[in-house]
């Protein structure tokens, strides 16, 4: 918006000790530098953050978002093998994100409390 | 007229990207994000999640800017993403000023 990231991009990029491969990726389309690469990492923080939130209690976790969660992995898994390209990473990431919503529903009803807010 | 609005709405239902499609369903079902955190307006606190809030609300504003970034735009899924961050981002705060009233009330806690 402000040309900002593709100065510090041209700044860091500009450095001489970066080997050639580590600046080939640094100025890539998909690189650290462009939105594209940080998406991803964001959706898997979904997972992790689920992961995380599996030690804690069942009542803190939240039913309704859980199953946003599971519906919105599951889609996005189907979506992700009938567009093109086919990303890989983002098909196992939102696969992940559906299995770790299963679980905390799957905790919520082994305790019987999956209609409890 | 109304057969033509009938007709368009068919050539709908029946396109690569219309409702027989996961194309259609998968942009739809990220609305349930930003209307689970309006269902929850007045959820209890202590039963949110802090760490899941913060990964909504950087997970929302990143993909905000992914939704301009890519061809086509999408400003429906911008708009999304923009209830979202908010929304989440207010239980988010919700959550940190029940821990800070908390905290408070620990530390104003007369020791014996």
């Amino acid at each position: 918006m402000f040309g900002i990231v593709p100065k510090l991009q041209q700044y860091i990029c500009a450095w001489n000790f970066w080997p050639a491969f580590m600046k080939k990726f640094m100025m890539s389309e998909k690189g650290p530098f462009t939105i594209f690469f940080w998406t991803p990492l964001a959706k898997w923080g979904i997972s992790i953050a689920n992961i995380g939130d599996m030690r804690k209690p069942v009542e803190q976790v939240n039913t309704l978002q859980q199953c946003v969660i599971t519906l919105t992995g599951l889609l996005f898994t189907r979506w992700c093998f009938i567009i093109r390209p086919r990303v890989y990473n983002l098909v196992l990431c939102n696969f992940c994100m559906a299995q770790t919503g299963i679980y905390q529903l799957y905790r919520k009803h082994s305790q019987g409390k999956l209609f409890t807010r | 007229m109304a057969s033509k609005v009938s007709g368009m709405f068919w050539t709908w239902v029946h396109s690569s990207t219309g409702p027989k499609t996961t194309h259609f369903w998968a942009p739809v079902c990220n609305w349930f994000f930003p209307i689970q955190a309006l269902y929850d307006w007045n959820r209890d606190p202590a039963k949110i999640s802090k760490e899941m809030q913060c990964v909504l609300v950087c997970y929302s504003s990143l993909f905000m800017r992914w939704a301009l970034r890519i061809s086509p735009q999408s400003y429906i899924l911008f708009c999304m993403h923009l209830f979202n961050a908010t929304l989440q981002g207010r239980l988010l705060i919700r959550r940190l000023t029940w821990e800070s009233t908390q905290q408070k009330a620990i530390e104003d806690k007369p020791t014996n």
